[in-house]
């Protein structure tokens, strides 16, 4: 008698194989196999979607699921892979930047489940510093702020493309075209106030919040945000972060 | 007071006591289900829900849409559970899988109970994952021996990891396994008097299978143990023909056929007055018609309710 574990192995098998196509009762499992995770994928990557349209975007979820099936009877994670799947076939050609506004819309996806928000910090606490100490102190992020970085203009591409919640896109024009050299935009992503906020940073701001993120002390971020533009402006770097609500809490070093 | 009003209050002091009868492993106060028709909410009628707070006696959600760490999701959670009582149906648990259960997912389980101390809690006799890869779908059981004593124990498992009775939902399958040597009702039937729990019969499943694999869903019903019945599950399917044959599948796209609604009243006839939920997943509709879907299993609940006191 086949053994229980013998009958999952099998069955799992000619759910993955082209051939359940011509069962009709397997393929009614193997729909479900693909149609649920293409429709999770779809929900967590919307822009994606459309920028490949519906039609492909299933083929393409079909042949990353292969590639990456669902880990836990969960489906919220299976996007985690995504970006860097869509960057390793799409890398260098004239979808080059699919990976990386793929990655965007994980990061969002992750703020948008995050723990809730701590309350903010506000710029009383940092006063309560004394000055020679600044350099030492250490940012706690909201746990919602998620970071993504790219060549490509892509908080632009995904503004432009954004579907509201009855799918409709409001920003997207027929005569949309995407400028691939237009610059880099990096995303810091937060969830404060009850709303979800996208906004764009330059590539010293970036690299700034990025050291922060990593738990660098104020000092040595600001090092790091220097190296890439001599101009970095902390006071207003500071007053951004304050104001968008990045910061729960702070420490000194 | 209109009659009507007070025959749902009766049926739903009835369900309380069923209720906590059933619930004797709980460690908190649930707000308990009554024993008239919820709908299931799904997103799309989330803002609808809070907004308008329609009068539902009572809701139930997918689990493991609420595995999340916070957000705006857990926080509708919270709204709707304030306002109604509230059940938690599981699809995700692969509890018929030979792989090991899930620990990540049980304590996402534990975590979500502790937060919203829903009124049932359910799963399926199904299995959906091996090595490690998650096929999201619930997959038949073949019936032997051997995935019987497995299914027991995972069962006995989860509800002591819960500290709640689950109630376990029969399948639509298109498919049966060669190897099976006991048939559907006697595995329930072993499966709750040997792990305690409760089922959850879905009565589209019940008669999506008759007609796809021939049963007899009447002597289906009567091996059941009815008292263990803690909840119904209503829905509509689609049919599909291949070849001259024709093959039933549970797409929760379209209103409760009739055939299903006859077979509903015969289960109620043997299990008395039991929370019933409308399932619609597919092509949903605005809410008014879930609720005329709902109405209509009321009307059938009070009716036998009214044969059976």
């Amino acid at each position: 008698m086949a053994s229980l574990r013998d009958t999952q192995r099998r069955f799992a098998a000619s759910l993955f194989a082209e051939s359940a196509h011509d069962h009709p009762r397997l393929a009614v499992y193997q729909r479900n196999l693909r149609g649920n995770f293409a429709k999770v994928l779809a929900l967590e990557f919307p822009v994606v979607q459309r920028l490949v349209g519906t039609e492909y975007f299933d083929v393409l979820a079909w042949q990353f699921q292969q590639v990456e099936p669902s880990r836990s009877g969960n489906l919220h994670g299976i996007g985690a892979p995504f970006p860097n799947y869509l960057r390793g076939r799409f890398g260098g050609g004239d979808l080059s930047y699919l990976g990386d506004v793929a990655d965007l819309e994980w990061a969002v996806e992750q703020s948008l489940v995050a723990a809730d928000a701590q309350a903010p910090l506000d710029l009383h606490a940092f006063a309560a510093v004394p000055a020679d100490e600044h350099h030492n102190l250490r940012f706690e992020l909201q746990p919602s702020l998620r970071l993504s970085r790219s060549q490509f203009p892509i908080v632009t591409l995904w503004r432009s493309h954004l579907p509201d919640h009855e799918g409709v896109v409001h920003a997207e024009r027929d005569d949309f075209t995407l400028d691939l050299r237009a610059g880099g935009e990096n995303a810091c992503i937060v969830r404060a106030a009850g709303d979800l906020q996208v906004a764009a940073l330059d590539h010293a701001q970036f690299s700034w919040i990025s050291a922060i993120a990593q738990r660098a002390p104020l000092g040595e971020a600001l090092e790091q945000a220097l190296n890439v533009d001599p101009q970095f402006d902390l006071g207003a770097a500071l007053r951004r972060a304050v104001q968008e609500q990045w910061f729960s809490g702070l420490s000194l070093a | 007071m209109a009659p009507d009003r007070e025959i749902i209050l009766t049926a739903c002091r009835s369900a309380s006591i069923i209720e906590s009868r059933y619930d004797s492993m709980s460690v908190t106060t649930a707000l308990p289900i009554p024993a008239c028709a919820g709908i299931g909410l799904r997103a799309l009628h989330h803002a609808h829900v809070v907004r308008e707070r329609p009068a539902i006696p009572w809701l139930e959600v997918h689990a493991e849409n609420f595995f999340v760490e916070g957000g705006p999701q857990l926080a509708l959670l919270d709204t709707v559970r304030r306002d109604y009582p509230l059940s938690l149906h599981g699809v995700g648990l692969s509890l018929g899988s030979a792989d090991p259960l899930d620990a990540q997912h049980l304590a996402d389980w534990r975590r979500l109970i502790d937060r919203c101390d829903p009124g049932l809690i359910s799963e399926h006799l199904a299995w959906g994952a091996f090595d490690g890869r998650h096929l999201n779908d619930l997959l038949p059981l073949p019936y032997t021996e051997e995935s019987l004593r497995h299914v027991i124990d995972r069962v006995r498992e989860v509800q002591q990891r819960l500290e709640r009775r689950i109630a376990i939902e029969n399948l639509s399958s298109y498919l049966r396994f060669d190897e099976s040597t006991l048939d559907e009702a006697e595995f329930l039937a072993a499966l709750v008097a040997e792990s305690g729990c409760a089922l959850l019969l879905d009565v589209n499943n019940l008669y999506v299978n008759a007609c796809n694999h021939g049963d007899d869903p009447q002597q289906y019903l009567r091996r059941l143990p009815a008292s263990a019945v803690a909840e119904i599950h209503l829905a509509g399917h689609s049919v599909e023909t291949h070849g001259g044959h024709t093959l039933r599948v549970d797409t929760h796209g379209s209103r409760v056929c009739d055939q299903v609604w006859a077979l509903y009243r015969e289960a109620l006839a043997l299990t008395g007055p039991v929370p019933t939920l409308i399932e619609w997943d597919t092509d949903i509709p605005a809410v008014e018609v879930l609720l005329q879907e709902a109405a209509r299993a009321d009307i059938i609940l009070r009716d036998v309710h009214g044969i059976t006191a």
